[in-house]
């Protein structure tokens, strides 16, 4: 989950896909990309 | 098909032995098993290991340890099912011997996790869920247990204090128990104030890092009388994805493999005498005893901590310290808890000895459940 503080996460709360940097390759610094969930906002 | 008898068994102790490889280690137990059964030919070696190919870099297993066992040439295999390898090849070693396929299957568990740095057997542990959805989000096999042990105490209201007393009962079964990797008291204390490993899961609710190989011998009851029977091995799945599953508290592949095992053993949950379950961390041992059908569901955290599980009580439960407390060297594991059942229905666990045990039971699991194996084992 990201772009909330890990604090005012909460269960049921409505969440949606976002396109994200997952992590990066320590020797060669490529960038792998996924999924990550961030808050609906109304 | 005909009847399995368990011939002999073989255990190493479980601890961190670094001058020793995996060859050793396998070698020790299965000519220990080999031994006991005073019985020396073999027609097929089953070898289970869970995670030998990422931290030795070691494939071909099944000829190294039948090479390891004084035996090249023999038809041998590797097993491998996650942390449930052990009860997996157990289970494909009995139906190699019911079938009337071999008469005498030697099958073998061994792990040797010390080898390597913390990282990388976490990693591997978290191996068995599926690589490209969950592991490489970088959740570990603790973390997806913290997620079923919020869900818990949500759902049902049992307290973390009421989970984490499986780590305290666990311990209480390893005292004097001499091939346990940690032998020694565990007060709630401890268990409560203990650093976090996978917020709410504690460090002293986890299975350490262990190293150790078990085995059995199996052959026909027909041609070996050795009063122990095999009533039942079965093996069930599970979605790998807690969040594919329909309720995540409860674990598919244990009530499946645990009502196939009752159905072909002919007995009910009130009728084992000693029970063996996956204790990986304390939450996944409160949600076996529950999927096994010994507690209610929602209610197997108060009746542990009400202290159901110990030595004298309802359900006797993990009499040799548990994957807590013996210790979890994943891919034998399985067989170490087959092996302990064997102890106790012979009537040789001494001080750990519960009176009367005739059938005992031995749950081996995978990760949250994606694989588990019950053997129901009777004393005859």
């Amino acid at each position: 989950v990201v772009d909330i503080e890990p604090e005012s996460v909460k269960s049921g709360m409505k969440v949606e896909y976002t396109f994200r940097k997952v992590t990066e390759d320590g020797q060669a610094g490529l960038i792998q990309y996924g999924y990550k969930f961030r808050p609906i906002v109304d | 098909m005909r009847k399995v008898a368990i011939a002999g068994i073989g255990f190493t102790k479980v601890g961190e032995p670094w001058e020793r490889n995996i060859k050793e280690l396998f070698a020790e137990a299965a000519l220990a098993a080999m031994k006991d059964a005073a019985h020396t030919e073999v027609d097929q070696l089953y070898v289970a290991n869970m995670m030998g190919a990422h931290l030795q870099g070691q494939l071909g297993m099944g000829a190294l340890m039948a090479e390891a066992i004084g035996k090249p040439g023999l038809s041998a295999v590797r097993i491998e099912a996650g942390q449930a390898s052990g009860g997996v090849a157990f289970n494909e070693g009995v139906k190699a011997v019911a079938s009337g396929l071999n008469d005498w299957v030697l099958v073998g568990g061994v792990e040797k996790m010390s080898d390597l740095l913390p990282e990388a057997v976490t990693t591997a542990l978290v191996g068995t869920e599926e690589q490209e959805y969950t592991s490489y989000t970088g959740v570990t096999k603790t973390g997806l247990s913290a997620i079923l042990h919020r869900l818990y105490t949500r759902e049902y209201g049992a307290t973390p204090e009421e989970i984490g007393w499986f780590a305290v009962r666990s311990h209480d079964n390893a005292v004097g128990v001499a091939h346990a990797q940690y032998s020694f008291k565990l007060s709630i204390e401890r268990v409560m104030t203990s650093p976090m490993e996978a917020d709410p899961i504690r460090m002293m609710e986890c299975a350490a890092v262990a190293d150790g190989a078990a085995a059995v011998l199996l052959g026909p009851a027909e041609k070996i009388v050795t009063g122990i029977e095999v009533a039942a091995s079965t093996v069930a799945t599970d979605y790998t994805s807690l969040a594919s599953r329909k309720h995540p508290l409860t674990l598919e592949a244990v009530k499946k493999s645990a009502n196939n095992a009752y159905e072909v053993a002919k007995v009910k949950p009130k009728d084992v005498d000693v029970l063996e379950v996956t204790d990986d961390t304390t939450i996944d041992g409160v949600l076996s005893l529950e999927d096994l059908g010994f507690v209610e569901k929602g209610k197997g955290a108060k009746f542990v901590a009400q202290g159901h599980t110990a030595r004298t009580e309802e359900i006797p439960t993990n009499n040799f310290g548990g994957l807590k407390a013996r210790g979890n060297p994943v891919g034998a594991t399985g067989l170490y808890q087959i092996v302990e059942t064997v102890i106790q229905l012979r009537g040789k666990a001494g001080a750990n000895q519960i009176t009367d045990a005739k059938v005992g039971m031995a749950q081996s699991m995978a990760s949250v459940g994606s694989t588990c194996s019950i053997a129901i084992l009777r004393g005859v």
